[in-house]
């Protein structure tokens, strides 16, 4: 058997780290009576992620569409929209 | 009971829909587990069921009158005030007595329980459930043996090289893709033996589409890029255009199939739409690329109907 190199061959396919776009909201709150989450731009001015807004073609499918909009913030964000590995089951 | 994390978008949409019909509706997520999530639940001694409470901020339930789950994408365990030994055993812990009690609520029906995402989250067990189910697949090779991938090229080309995952993020915490690629003979070497790879002979397809299934209501969209690009997630999502398609029928009784296989409700399907041409009328073949049990919809065109759908499906049967 040759020398292995150090990765699996997979990972050798993958792209240059992609751009961390931000996501497109800044702070979110989570309003007790409608159990909805409501996103704020920097200025304080509410995103309108929910219907008939333009954000809500936000997605965690591309990172480099930005981290979180399904939580996984901060964890093992994958490239597509499969499960975390890391989620709480 | 939708569980989830706060950030999670999908949600939302299901949540608002759940509130114009007046539900009673608690978001939960797991991770919160401490002084914002506390929960107690009793059984035996003459009651053979769960019965208990479950008190967030907001919201104080009892948790033998959850009627319906809507699981989506709970936040990873925190604990991270804790040594590494105390956090792996209040990890372990929470799963199983937490997370373990939330799949058996007793009067409940999930979309989708999380024994049966984790089951249908498998590409060998995807593939396999497919092809039995009807769904013409791509003819796959799954690998570590170098010899045994490069006879799969040789025969079979083009072939393409998909990852089961995609690519975890670096220490740093940056992330990279890895797209689905048409991939030739030399750029195989030794590595691949040091895990497992998946390959398949590329579809000659003229566009994707993208059926969602709830219950039984099915919405599909034809995808197509402007560049014609192997994996459709790598371009400018803005370019990308969708039509609505008609699901054949022997397609939409094989969605069905497929996911009472697994005992799901609901399911993101993707297809390879490739041209046939038949005794001189062209149409379109589907093959079956993988069911995401737990994938993001609020992008597609569809999406107010599919929350919609979901609503529905949550509250048949109890709930006017």
């Amino acid at each position: 058997m040759g020398s292995l190199t150090m990765q699996p061959w997979g990972l050798s396919r993958s792209t240059e780290c992609l751009p961390a776009a931000p996501p497109p909201y800044e702070t979110t709150s989570f309003d007790p009576e409608t159990q909805l989450t409501r996103f704020y731009d920097a200025q304080g001015a509410i995103v309108d992620m929910g219907k008939d807004g333009t954000s809500r073609t936000f997605v965690t499918v591309t990172v480099s569409k930005g981290g979180g909009g399904d939580g996984s913030d901060g964890a093992a964000q994958v490239a597509d929209d499969s499960n975390n590995d890391s989620a709480s089951d | 009971m939708v569980i989830t994390s706060e950030e999670d978008v999908t949600a939302n949409l299901v949540i608002e829909v759940l509130n114009e019909r007046r539900v009673l509706v608690a978001r939960v997520d797991p991770a919160d587990v401490g002084p914002d999530l506390l929960f107690n639940a009793q059984m035996g001694g003459g009651e053979t069921q769960w019965s208990g409470r479950l008190r967030t901020p907001s919201r104080d339930i009892a948790l033998e009158q959850v009627r319906a789950v809507y699981y989506r994408r709970p936040s990873p365990w925190r604990f991270n005030e804790l040594e590494t030994q105390a956090r792996d055993f209040a990890i372990a812990e929470a799963r199983h007595g937490l997370s373990g009690l939330l799949a058996n609520l007793p009067n409940c029906r999930y979309i989708n329980h999380p024994a049966n995402i984790t089951k249908s989250d498998f590409k060998p067990a995807q593939l396999q459930v497919a092809a039995r189910v009807g769904f013409t697949v791509p003819v796959t090779l799954i690998s570590n043996d170098l010899d045994a991938i490069r006879k799969f090229v040789a025969e079979h080309e083009p072939v393409v090289y998909k990852s089961f995952r995609g690519a975890p993020p670096t220490p740093t915490g940056h992330v990279a893709a890895i797209w689905t690629q048409r991939i030739a003979q030399q750029d195989l070497d030794d590595s691949v033996s040091m895990t497992a790879h998946l390959f398949q002979q590329e579809v000659d397809k003229v566009a994707d589409a993208r059926v969602t299934v709830v219950g039984r209501h099915v919405f599909a969209s034809r995808i197509t890029t402007p560049d014609g690009a192997l994996d459709w997630r790598m371009g400018d999502w803005d370019g990308l255009v969708y039509d609505p398609i008609d699901v054949p029928e022997a397609v939409k009784n094989a969605l069905y199939a497929y996911l009472d296989h697994f005992g799901l409700v609901f399911g993101c399907f993707d297809f390879a739409l490739e041209a046939v041409s038949d005794s001189g009328r062209t149409s379109e073949a589907w093959t079956f690329i993988e069911c995401n049990p737990n994938g993001q919809w609020g992008w597609l065109p569809d999406s107010d109907a599919i929350a919609n759908a979901f609503a529905e499906v949550l509250l048949k049967g109890w709930w006017p």
